[in-house]
């Protein structure tokens, strides 16, 4: 059964595999489909209710690798896990990492995603010298920023909606070994992180704060801020996890996540270092894949399924804002990631981050929650902010069309072999603008 | 070491190949397709950056094996170890229509691997060494309505192979009879995926120790073997009342 990492919507979808690239034009025989990876992302863009998905994660192979220059060229399904296994030992590592490592290539180009290191290295797209697109006409066309560069910007957080990918070229970056110097440090409230962030951007690669999004008054946005650097230490670690440590096996039952046991893991989490500030080592796999190693752990909020809501807004006053909403609201995330975006141009017509501070709240699914959530929606588009469409399950079109000005100029690449459950509600449904 | 993978484009002979070429052996793949095999050497090659050749042939024409045989010879003065993967699943209700596909099929599933697992055998045994593996299926170990025209293929693949093993007794070159259940390829894709699949790089390493030990019959992944045990044991009578 295919499903999206949230469980929420539930769809009916039938699906097939694409296993070469020569017969990758064959899912368009049965239209319309939409091509999917690993079904990393919460909401729906990887769904398509009623109709089909082509699923490429078994098109995985690898075309070319440059071991000098850390240019690699890989077909689209093959997994961010996969890659790096090949390259870190290379001392190649992936340009822009997203928190979990299996996620495709081209899921990764798709949803043109973003990392602890976006101040830095902006998103995936910016490194993605090439790719290839496959049109259910039968057309390839090879995209670059400089060939076919409209298609390109159409395509990088395109939501698979242009075409199916069939390979991309990254250019990785170089690495001394596979460990991270790290420094968590805490923070009382939103505007020591504010300081924080703006004295790391400087000399860490990357930065990110854990939120406890469970107090409230003086302690609201209370957290601990991560920044760390490749270390340049060659002692190499034993194989990483291909397969999590522990696995959930089966869907918990709803209550296990609630109110009080997210507050309490929220306390035990920010009280896990009483110290102001703690420096270590810690390996790439650890730091930033932590969730890795709880296999299927999106079981955890039981059959009702959970979102994510993820926002990006100018300012800070938003943040406490939206904090302030949840915890008054009694919406209570079990994982609260905050992050500065840098100034990065937008790489794609669709891609989602831009500058300001970018927040991550995780909540299982109730009423309750689509209604405060609509109301925040008001608030982040009168604000000038938006929702990432890769974690999103339920924002309105006019939401959607207000903050991504330039979807309408998605309707020239749009291929019409290929849709959505996200498209179809975000551009379908009749706009009240 | 000098792979041999008869059938290189088989997913469970991809995964197998990745195995061999990260531990620095030298590859020579067999199928019928150039663009696959093109796409299956340069990922192989890219990954480990070790010694992979392809050779386009179509292993049905058991006419030409001849030839095919003369140019392995050609490649490798010595083979240490050989895999055979081809193989296809066919629609039993159209190989029960048509009688030529059933034909077809049996050539692909049986004829074919016998003829090439006999001049394989003879090879290693003028080497005096090596080891041989040869995917069948638990689909061969009993008679089923749902599956019979493939799976007499793999049951009659599997007796041949018994009795090889019977023969190489006290040699140092062996046949091993490597029998899948559930694998998620290209050839299952159109079945509905229960949770008795696994991907094809699960079972890989297994099959390749396998062969490696020279082990006579492997089932993968090993719970197969009780399964099959059980599906062998149960009663003709209560056997065809299932829809199995």
């Amino acid at each position: 059964m295919w499903e999206s990492w949230g469980r929420y919507p539930k769809t009916q979808q039938s699906l097939d595999r694409v296993f070469w690239q020569h017969e990758a034009g064959n899912s368009f025989k049965q239209q319309p489909t939409l091509a999917v990876g690993l079904g990393r992302s919460y909401g729906d863009v990887c769904l398509h209710d009623q109709a089909r998905v082509t699923c490429m994660s078994s098109m995985n192979r690898m075309i070319a690798f440059d071991r000098e220059s850390g240019l690699l060229r890989c077909e689209a399904g093959i997994s961010l896990y996969d890659l790096i296994q090949i390259a870190l030992p290379c001392g190649w590592f992936l340009p822009v990492t997203p928190g979990t490592k299996f996620v495709t290539l081209g899921g990764a180009v798709a949803n043109d995603i973003h990392g602890k290191n976006h101040h830095r290295s902006g998103t995936f797209a910016k490194h993605v010298t090439r790719f290839a697109l496959l049109r259910s006409d039968g057309t390839v066309r090879e995209c670059s920023a400089n060939e076919n560069a409209e298609w390109f910007e159409a395509t990088v957080g395109g939501l698979g909606l242009t075409g199916i990918i069939l390979w991309v070229e990254l250019q990785l970056k170089s690495v001394e070994g596979v460990w991270i110097n790290l420094e968590r440090l805490r923070f009382r409230n939103l505007t020591e992180f504010l300081r924080l962030t703006r004295a790391s951007d400087q000399d860490f690669e990357y930065t990110v704060a854990w939120i406890d999004a469970a107090s409230k008054g003086r302690k609201l946005g209370r957290g601990l801020f991560m920044r760390g650097n490749h270390a340049v230490d060659k002692r190499p670690q034993a194989p990483f996890l291909s397969k999590a440590k522990i696995n959930i096996p089966v869907l918990a039952p709803n209550l296990l996540l609630n109110r009080w046991s997210i507050k309490t893991f929220n306390q035990l989490y920010y009280r896990q270092q009483l110290r102001q500030s703690w420096q270590g080592r810690q390996n790439f796999d650890s730091f930033f894949y932590p969730l890795d190693a709880i296999g299927n752990w999106n079981r955890l909020y039981g059959e009702r399924g959970f979102m994510q809501y993820q926002v990006v807004l100018p300012d800070l006053d938003g943040i406490a804002h939206i904090l302030e909403r949840f915890v008054s609201d009694h919406l209570y995330s079990f994982l609260s990631v905050l992050k500065e975006f840098g100034p990065q141009p937008q790489q794609g017509l669709l891609s989602f981050p831009k500058s300001g501070f970018t927040l991550t709240m995780d909540i299982p699914v109730s009423t309750n929650a689509f209604k405060v959530l609509n109301e925040l929606d008001d608030y982040v588009l009168q604000h000038n902010g938006r929702l990432y469409p890769a974690k999103d399950a339920r924002m309105s079109a006019q939401c959607f069309q207000t903050s991504y000005p330039r979807w309408t100029e998605m309707n020239k690449f749009l291929d019409p072999a290929i849709n959505s459950s996200f498209w179809k509600r975000v551009t379908q449904e009749e706009s009240s603008v | 070491m000098n792979v041999v993978i008869f059938g290189a484009t088989s997913a469970i002979a991809q995964a197998a190949a990745q195995v061999w070429a990260k531990r620095g052996d030298k590859l020579l793949l067999i199928a019928r397709s150039q663009e696959k095999l093109v796409a299956v050497t340069h990922d192989l090659a890219t990954r480990t950056q070790s010694n992979v050749t392809y050779k386009v042939f179509d292993l049905a024409a058991t006419d030409q094996h001849d030839q095919l045989f003369a140019e392995i010879n050609q490649h490798f003065s010595v083979v240490d170890r050989a895999l055979i993967a081809h193989g296809s699943l066919p629609d039993q209700r159209a190989c029960e229509n048509d009688i030529n596909q059933s034909e077809q099929q049996w050539t692909t599933n049986f004829n074919s691997p016998a003829l090439l697992t006999l001049r394989l055998l003879k090879l290693l045994r003028s080497q005096e060494k090596g080891r041989l593996g040869v995917i069948t299926s638990v689909a061969g170990e009993r008679g089923r309505q749902s599956n019979n025209i493939y799976g007499s293929a793999k049951g009659g693949l599997s007796i041949l192979l018994a009795g090889i093993q019977h023969q190489l007794h006290g040699k140092d070159v062996s046949v091993t009879d490597i029998r899948p259940g559930f694998v998620a390829t290209p050839m299952t894709a159109h079945l509905k995926q229960g949770f008795l699949f696994v991907e094809p790089e699960t079972i890989a390493k297994s099959l390749v120790n396998a062969i490696d030990a020279g082990r006579s019959v492997v089932y993968l992944p090993w719970f197969w073997r009780w399964i099959m045990l059980i599906i062998r044991c149960v009663p003709r009578f209560l056997f065809h009342r299932t829809q199995l």
